[in-house]
């Protein structure tokens, strides 16, 4: 179930690595605070998701946006690793931002709505929250639209287009640099929705998860190969799998790692990744 | 030519600059509508650059370039496909990872009418095409994917179609099936431009032709002329009848 | 002599310094190498541990340490050398995270609540500007040499580095073992300059402090670390109490807006030659 979350997170990233050519890493920080902003959204009109939820995605969207100016001379002049400092920069003040800015630096909760009104299906022995059920299909929904998007309508074409080959797009006349600039903000709505389901899945929020958020997802990518779509949706399940299977042999603190070091491992044994990088 | 029309394009003292080196060292010419021009000359001459100045990939720094009239020197490249020059380029840019039918479609990005019967024309001159409708483009053979390359450059219902070296990498017996192609679409009516190595083919099938020669234009007329005249039969032509 | 808020503040400086040539070298090769700050960890927890509860006396504790860094970054470089830029970049990332894991697992490392230690190292100062001046030498003269023209080819396009037959990764193999031993050295004196260690101090850090000198500094050349240093630690340690809880998101801060506007750095390598010899 938190696997969906990596699923999101991995696949936005992959996809803005294709069309805009460099690595977000501070997606998982940009949720996490769209979430911090929820949460103070939340608060401030006294649990209304139609203030909460809107906002998650605007936060999310500006967020990500910002980075568009901010990286367009790196990217312009395929400055690979300055591109990549600069966004580990950018997550680690966020993070900052997080632990002084919001609630003294404790984490938030989300309760009420946001957690699918605490109700759940009953099974027989087995019980499975409403918040659960509604990330699954969330997450469904949102790759099914995004899925739509970049298969049927003609600026999601284009994009695919720009992804593969800049230099035929150019000279097709598509729109390469308004496909750019979309495809953050693309990115970063689906970083919002990303921000709601984690949210609903999770029930908290902290400072620290936003690093460990971007990390997973970097593995995740890394895991699947570099720019492939349908490989993040693929590695996102299964980490989500390996890390439930480990919570149960392992004691708190040794999952994150084991599960993380079956990744690198992998990383290392297959370089590419699982199924080859296209970036 | 006719002097009294004007051209649908005009290069004029056109110089271009990689960096510091200068690929274009003030070079003219025109096309007229209906026209078939070739660019021949030796590899590194000049005549992609010159294309890719046209279109707008690569800036001229000194000189102009109008179409249709109206200037396009210092236009972005998306406007210019807007206003009706198509490139079909070297190596035949095909979106590998797109099918055919996608392929073509985007080549008709710009337009806002409606494409089917387009669709149709080009299907009909391409059968294999409309066979491979739904198959990879990264799949076709490397004839296949210059017919592709210069459907989709057709789909996009250009004024000026230029090409950039179609015939590079090819088999003779396609290189002949491709200038019979281009020479059918001159007779349809289409404005081409053609930059080509293979000046013995290109001098057969063009109208008249600009003779390229390091970042200049050493020579031009009438391919008639062109193909009698001594230094471009020893240059390019093999130096026989 | 000097107080001992001046000489730890010195020491913190020069241990800087030695992180930061130990990350500079790898980016000047075009790769993002993190993992000398693991070894920073690896050597300042060892290094505590003998001295204090294995009562090493202190130069074997530190030679051990270093030894163990240097073997492990040994096999640890088959792996890397495979991996491309990006995937170095986080591989390494996750390995501070996986060690800090482990560190705060290992309740005899002291765990969560940290590692105190109290022997001390005399002439801790002059240790440092020792390893300095050697570390300084040394990668004063690589630059010049053959091999720091490869490192450049590589940075430049890695493709072009190894059509010119630069063995990429047989310098890649010999940057990750080099400056894990930087890495180890600068966290054995990191160790003794701090006195008590916890797991958190070998994380993200030292990687905001190490490349905030590096992309101020710049990344063409290694006299930018030396100059900023100094400059990036002492103002927020001498600035009052309330500007130093936002040293962290001012050098991420620095470190963006460096990148934004001027990537190559304040010293630049054409700078260098500029001011060094006019020609004409």
């Amino acid at each position: 179930m938190t696997g969906s979350i990596y699923v999101l997170a991995a696949v936005a990233a992959n996809f803005l690595l294709v069309v805009a050519g460099f690595i977000e890493f501070a997606h998982g920080e940009v949720v996490v605070l769209a979430m911090y902003l929820a949460w103070m959204a939340l608060g401030l009109s006294g649990g209304s998701l139609l203030v909460g939820l809107p906002l998650a995605i605007i936060a999310a969207i500006a967020l990500t946006l910002i980075l568009e100016p901010l990286t367009r001379r790196l990217r312009q002049n395929r400055a690979a690793i300055e591109c990549l400092i600069l966004t580990v920069a950018f997550g680690l003040i966020l993070t900052e931002v997080m632990s002084h800015f919001f609630n003294h630096g404790m984490p938030v909760r989300f309760t009420g709505a946001m957690r699918g009104g605490g109700l759940s299906l009953n099974f027989g022995l087995i019980s499975i929250s409403a918040a659960n059920i509604y990330v699954v299909l969330g997450c469904l929904l949102v790759l099914f639209l995004f899925t739509s998007f970049l298969y049927r309508t003609k600026q999601g074409k284009a994009m695919r287009a720009v992804a593969m080959n800049m230099e035929t797009a150019r000279i097709l006349g598509l729109p390469v640099a308004r496909a750019t600039v979309l495809s953050f903000v693309i990115t970063g709505l689906l970083a919002g929705v990303t921000a709601i389901l984690f949210a609903m899945a999770l029930g908290f929020a902290s400072a620290p998860l936003g690093g460990v958020l971007s990390f997973k997802m970097l593995a995740v990518m890394l895991f699947a190969g570099l720019g492939h779509l349908a490989g993040a949706v693929v590695c996102g399940l299964l980490l989500g799998v390996i890390e439930s299977l480990t919570t149960g042999y392992f004691i708190g603190a040794w999952t994150d790692a084991v599960s993380l070091g079956i990744v690198m491992f992998t990383i290392m044994l297959r370089p590419k990744g699982l199924f080859g990088s296209r970036a | 030519m006719a002097g009294n029309e004007t051209p649908l394009l005009a290069v004029d003292q056109v110089h271009v600059f990689y960096g510091r080196i200068e690929a274009l060292k003030g070079v003219s010419l025109e096309v007229d509508r209906g026209e078939f021009v070739t660019l021949i000359g030796a590899n590194g001459s000049g005549k992609s650059t010159t294309l890719k100045a046209i279109l707008g990939l690569q800036p001229a720094s000194r000189g102009s370039i109008s179409f249709l009239g109206r200037e396009i020197t210092r236009t972005a490249v998306e406007s210019i496909v807007t206003r009706g020059i198509a490139l079909v380029p070297e190596g035949r840019g095909s979106l590998a990872g797109m099918n055919v039918a996608e392929n073509l479609e985007l080549g008709a990005y710009h337009r806002r009418d409606d494409t089917g019967p387009d669709l149709e024309k080009v299907f009909q001159r391409f059968p294999v095409l409309a066979q491979k409708q739904h198959q990879l483009a990264g799949s076709l053979s490397g004839g296949e994917q210059q017919m592709l390359a210069i459907a989709r450059a057709m789909m996009a219902a250009p004024k000026l179609l230029m090409m950039d070296e179609p015939s590079l990498g090819l088999a003779p017996i396609v290189v002949g099936n491709l200038f019979k192609t281009i020479t059918g679409l001159r007779d349809e009516g289409f404005t081409i431009l053609l930059a080509e190595q293979n000046a013995a083919k290109a001098l057969q099938s063009a109208d008249r032709g600009y003779v390229f020669e390091t970042g200049r234009i050493a020579l031009e007329g009438r391919v008639e002329d062109l193909r009698s005249d001594p230094n471009v039969r020893r240059a390019y032509l093999g130096g026989q009848a | 002599m000097l107080s001992a808020y001046a000489q730890g503040f010195l020491v913190t400086v020069g241990v800087l310094i030695i992180l930061g040539w130990a990350l500079y070298l790898p980016l000047r090769a075009g790769q993002m190498n993190n993992a000398p700050i693991c070894f920073m960890a690896i050597s300042g927890y060892l290094v505590a541990y003998t001295t204090r509860d294995l009562h090493w006396p202190i130069p074997l504790a530190f030679a051990a340490a270093v030894a163990v860094c240097l073997g492990l970054a040994y096999l640890l470089a088959y792996t890397l050398v495979n991996l491309s830029g990006f995937a170095m970049s986080v591989a390494t990332i996750a390995l501070i995270f996986i060690l800090q894991t482990i560190i705060r697992n290992l309740t005899f490392l002291g765990g969560a609540s940290g590692f105190g230690f109290y022997p001390e190292m005399p002439h801790l100062l002059l240790v440092t500007c020792a390893f300095i001046l050697l570390a300084g030498v040394f990668i004063h003269r690589l630059s010049t040499s053959r091999l720091g023209r490869a490192i450049e080819a590589m940075d430049y396009d890695p493709e072009v580095a190894s059509a010119l037959g630069v063995n990429t990764r047989q310098v890649n193999f010999f940057l990750t073992i080099f400056t894990a031993g930087l890495g180890a050295v600068a966290g054995v004196l990191f160790a003794f300059n701090t006195g008590t260690l916890f797991p958190e101090m070998f994380s993200f850090n030292f990687l905001l402090y190490g490349f905030t000198m590096i992309i101020v500094g710049g990344r063409s050349t290694m006299w930018g670390v030396i100059l900023f240093a100094p400059i990036l630690w002492g103002i927020p340690e001498f600035a009052p109490a309330a500007v130093g809880q936002w040293r962290n998101i001012m050098f991420g801060g620095i470190i963006v807006a460096l990148l934004v506007l001027r990537p190559q750095g304040v010293i630049h390598k054409d700078l260098l030659r500029r001011l060094a010899g006019s020609r004409g």
